[in-house]
């Protein structure tokens, strides 16, 4: 990667706010008028934890990084001294109470393309918490939309989206709205239970979601007509319809692990047969539905389903399983006989 | 002389209180006295500061004659009283003050104070003190996709998804449509895409 830049960011600033060192620490003003106006590809941002209160958007849609060179904002540590190249992972937020905390109130903050942002945290209430433009990481994040209003979602990926190891959680929106040939993996979406919205929402084809929990959500995965989507090793856990599709087809769901659910485990408006079900756990007494229009008698079906209770460490909280689980050593994996 | 309770939302993330208190949130998490999502919602907590809260019944003494930086008051509601009626000689810098009412007597420098509720195009509108809607908060958004941003044009009955996200999906749509019309008549677009691999 080539690195243009490094920028330094406090909540007070510092010095002449010109972000080329703790000194001169840029305030969110000036982070702002840096992101909307000057920042270039390879530019790197530190911000360190404390609370930064947006009084109007951030927009920075109109400047981008490149593949070789993203736009970087990386939350760190509020005892951090290394300035620049010297910023050492240890200096990193990478636990949720070292993360900044951007209080979004009623504005949002949208990115251009080939951005990175890792261990922040962001709160709003506008129509998203979040968005982000083509090819952009968003890594060990929480965001949290707190409006009221329908439809007001925490994330929004652009094309070639990466959600990664980040918390999520929407009032009355969507969790995530992952565009086309996203990837959402080993997230924690919750509490996104707002009839009719879901924890992910695929809003094109093609997506991998892997390894994510999905924690009572009105709807886990959610689509419309969308194919080619990898649904791999999630935890489902008290939602309403765990994976909702109307006539996709090219899916593939395998090693998910369903409890909990109130209506449905997966939902086919129309069945589909050109999907494929495998490996998956649980059935109608522990999920009321778990197959609905999706095959279970024909050669369709997902012949290795396993049932029971999954056994959490603690449902509900501790997604992690008892020795006694049944589905430890029950995944599908390579059997080849390699 | 700056506020160091109320200024910055109150956190400082270099104070011993709230080392502690981050601190001792671990502990819980780790001995299992709080789950994931708690301890996660109370770092926010302790960081979001004064936004929704009620300060009303605060000492105006607390206040008077300082200068709060930085910090969101922000109100759900219009025209909502946070703060002491009798403070004054308070400066606020670079603050959002969104919904809140202010003392007379005290200043806004820079920041935000608008009241703004939302309409029934889903999106927040600044509004009059009889709550009519003037402008939308956010009006660089409508200009993005060519809305109007005359109260008069909002629709009279509530939509169900924001007008913004309507046009949003409006222009992508438009957008493939274009791309398709433009790739179907050129052979080397065509084998552009085709050898690409990629969807429209």
């Amino acid at each position: 990667m080539a690195i243009n830049d490094y920028f330094h960011v406090t909540a007070a600033g510092a010095g002449d706010k010109s972000g080329d060192s703790w000194a001169n620490a840029m305030d969110e003003a000036a982070f702002k008028a840096h992101l909307e106006g000057a920042v270039v590809a390879g530019d790197v941002h530190f911000v360190k934890d404390d609370t930064y209160t947006l009084d109007s958007s951030i927009d920075s849609s109109a400047r981008s990084g490149t593949a070789v060179s993203p736009i970087v904002i990386i939350g760190v540590k509020s005892g951090t001294t290394n300035e620049g190249a010297n910023v050492a992972y240890s200096d990193w937020s990478r636990d949720a109470a070292d993360r900044p905390f951007f209080d979004c109130v009623t504005f949002k903050i949208t990115t251009g393309d080939y951005y990175v942002l890792r261990n922040l945290s962001l709160e709003g209430s506008d129509t998203e918490v979040l968005e982000v433009g083509l090819v952009n990481i968003v890594e060990n994040c929480k965001g949290y939309n707190d409006s009221g209003v329908a439809n007001h979602d925490c994330l929004k990926t652009g094309t070639y989206g990466n959600v990664i190891n980040c918390e999520i959680e929407s009032e009355s929106g969507d969790g995530i709205a992952a565009g086309s040939y996203s990837n959402v993996s080993f997230c924690y979406i919750h509490d996104c239970d707002n009839a009719g919205y879901a924890g992910i929402k695929i809003s094109s084809n093609i997506c991998d979601l892997a390894f994510n929990i999905l924690d009572n959500c009105a709807i886990g995965i959610s689509s419309s007509s969308r194919d080619v989507i990898q649904v791999l090793n999630h935890t489902f856990y008290g939602c309403g319809v765990d994976v909702n599709e109307t006539n996709g087809y090219g899916w593939s769901c395998i090693n998910n692990l369903h409890e909990g659910s109130t209506t449905d485990g997966y939902k086919w408006t129309t069945q589909t047969d050109i999907n494929f079900f495998w490996k998956n756990h649980g059935n109608d007494a522990r999920c009321n539905d778990m197959w609905d229009l999706v095959d279970t008698t024909t050669v369709f079906q997902d012949y290795e389903v396993s049932t029971g209770d999954p056994k959490f460490t603690t449902p509900g909280s501790d997604f992690s399983l008892q020795d006694s689980s049944p589905n430890i050593d029950n995944g599908m994996g390579i059997s080849l006989g390699v | 002389m700056i506020n160091e309770k109320y200024s910055y939302n109150g956190y400082n993330p270099e104070s011993q209180a709230v080392k502690n208190k981050k601190v001792e949130l671990k502990q819980k998490l780790l001995s299992k006295q709080i789950i994931y999502k708690e301890y996660s919602a109370q770092i926010s907590a302790m960081k979001r500061g004064f936004k929704y809260m009620d300060l009303t019944k605060e000492l105006a003494k607390d206040f008077n004659n300082t200068e709060i930086i930085g910090s969101s008051f922000a109100q759900r509601e219009p025209f909502t009283d946070v703060f002491p009626s009798d403070m004054t000689g308070v400066t606020f810098i670079n603050c959002n003050l969104n919904n809140c009412n202010i003392p007379v007597g005290n200043t806004v420098e820079g920041g935000t104070n608008k009241h703004h509720k939302t309409q029934n195009d889903c999106e927040e509108w600044v509004v009059d003190a009889q709550l009519k809607p003037i402008e939308p908060l956010s009006p660089e958004r409508y200009d993005k996709f060519g809305l109007s941003k005359n109260p008069k044009d909002i629709s009279a009955t509530p939509l169900i998804e924001s007008i913004i996200g309507i046009a949003e999906k409006e222009k992508v749509k438009a957008d493939r449509k274009a791309k398709i019309l433009e790739v179907a008549g050129n052979p080397t677009l065509l084998d552009e895409l085709i050898n690409s691999g990629k969807e429209l």
